[in-house]
């Protein structure tokens, strides 16, 4: 069993040198955000398990080639990204089948929660709108944390270009998810293409 | 209106706004757009909308793992640990294909990682084949025709307009640089296993679909179909019929509907070899596609489902 309190680092060290088990728990602990990384990407739960599955081979193989210029988690985020970049391209996969809901067995929510959850279903089929370049922007940045550096290192791309793909995003997500109809005030301020946008 | 129309005239539109927000004006606008936002509160509103945006993407709960893709990604990984030594890591300065000859190793049980190489592989290739037999199956689902004989004819035997846009497609996959950033040396060394074609009836998510009722006629009318099968394919034809492999495996599918499935087959699914087991419930056909190793393991990797 991994100890627990080994560095990503030292568990991908410890691979590359045929340490059997280090590639799999360092995996173990990084699945999830690489899953929502995934299924935020390419929108789709099938292609978004393939691609992880890609990116899990990709991480394997090329893990000798980590030089520890940005954190392991920077670099497996990267891969999958590729991977859903690459399935995206390759299939062409549009954006349109939503996330699932949450499955049955749930305990019952409180209306409050029921709130945050439809708030967060909005919020995730908006995000479903946005160009695939928009949305992967947004996830780094606003969702996984990210620098606009780090992220654009990670996209390989300049900054100016995640600033740029960020502020267009959020500005349609705005508009998508009715903000500026519950600022009252800014009904005087513009968009490029108002209205018909707005989603019910 | 009009009065719309000059309010709109006198402040920056949204995206100016969230461009300020993303630092991407030049020093002298974006002076001079945050003292207009200062003492503006149109423009104050509006920003408070794209800072409620930011609000909300960071709220995000992260989606769950599925417990289905949780335990694919187990398989996966103990696949690429059981065959670490014909697949090692690769180290950034060493050459790509320093791997050590296979032929100097002992065969450890089976080879996952290079069948998961040789799956990606031949279901790159095989889609191209699996969409002719895709053609030939719905025409035949169509006309009420279909006969066994017929649906292990037709595969790989299209020669069809469809199949040869597709096999250009395919083609144009295979050499897309995206793909290949990482690990495709151990690939390419396993193309020479790539030319024995499948004997197993092929299907992507498209297709198989479309085929369940056709699956389930098989296995009703003519149970236990030979395919024209070699190696690894003869066992999961054999398979097939394995009463006690198809039960085990039935119970084990996550999610699936209890009791026995209607139809149980090996098949070759996007060019990867996978059991798939056909539900009925009053006339509406689910079908769960699975890793070989359902039967043999407790928790079985689901490849696809086909919802009811």
């Amino acid at each position: 069993v991994a100890d627990p309190e080994r560095a990503d680092a030292d568990l991908l060290r410890a691979h590359a040198a045929g340490d059997p088990d280090a590639f799999a728990e360092l995996v173990r602990r990084h699945q999830q955000r690489m899953w929502a990384i995934a299924l935020r990407t390419v929108r789709d739960p099938d292609e978004a398990a393939d691609a992880l599955q890609d990116a899990l081979i990709s991480a394997y193989r090329a893990a000798g080639s980590f030089r520890a210029e940005s954190a392991v988690t920077t670099w497996l985020h990267r891969i999958v990204v590729n991977a859903c970049l690459d399935r995206l391209r390759r299939r062409q996969v549009r954006a349109t089948v939503p996330l699932p809901e949450e499955g049955p067995g749930e305990p019952a929510e409180t209306r409050d929660r029921l709130a945050e959850r439809d708030t967060a279903m909005a919020v995730e089929a908006a995000l479903g709108e946005l160009p695939t370049e928009q949305r992967l922007a947004l996830v780094l940045v606003d969702i996984e944390g990210y620098s606009v550096a780090e992220a654009a290192a990670l996209l390989g791309v300049a900054e100016g270009t995640v600033k740029s793909r960020c502020s267009r995003g959020r500005a349609r997500l705005a508009i998508l998810l009715g903000h500026l109809r519950n600022q009252p005030d800014a009904g005087a301020v513009p968009t490029k293409s108002s209205a018909r946008e707005e989603v019910r | 209106m009009r009065d719309d129309r000059a309010a709109h005239a006198a402040h920056p539109d949204l995206e100016t706004l969230a461009d300020l927000d993303a630092g991407l004006l030049d020093p002298a606008t974006a002076d001079e757009l945050a003292a207009h936002v200062a003492g503006c509160p149109h423009c104050r509103a509006a920003t408070r909308a794209l800072d409620q945006v930011r609000t909300d993407l960071a709220a995000l709960p992260p989606p769950a793992l599925p417990d289905t893709v949780a335990a694919r990604l187990d398989a996966t990984l103990a696949d690429l640990g059981s065959s670490a030594g014909r697949h090692a890591p690769t180290d950034g300065n060493a050459p790509a294909d320093r791997h050590t000859p296979t032929d100097q190793r002992t065969p450890r049980g089976p080879v996952p990682v290079s069948r998961l190489a040789e799956r990606r592989r031949r279901r790159e290739r095989l889609m191209r084949r699996a969409t002719s037999v895709a053609a030939g199956l719905v025409a035949l689902a169509i006309a009420g025709v279909v006969t066994t004989s017929v649906l292990r004819g037709e595969n790989g035997s299209d020669t069809g307009s469809a199949g040869t846009a597709s096999s250009t497609q395919g083609d144009e996959r295979l050499e897309d640089p995206g793909g290949g950033k990482f690990g495709r040396e151990s690939e390419r060394q396993d193309d020479r296993s790539a030319s024995a074609p499948g004997g197993l009836p092929a299907y992507d998510r498209d297709t198989l679909r479309v085929a369940l009722p056709v699956l389930v006629r098989e296995a009703t009318t003519a149970a236990g179909i030979p395919a024209p099968a070699a190696g690894e394919e003869d066992d999961l034809a054999a398979a097939e019929d394995d009463a006690a492999l198809r039960d085990r495996c039935a119970a084990s599918v996550p999610g699936a509907p209890t009791g026995r499935p209607s139809a149980f087959r090996a098949i070759r699914f996007e060019g990867v070899p996978a059991f798939v087991l056909v539900y009925d419930e009053n006339g509406q056909l689910s079908g769960y596609v699975v890793g070989t190793e359902c039967g043999r393991v407790a928790q079985p990797s689901v490849l696809y489902r086909v919802p009811a």
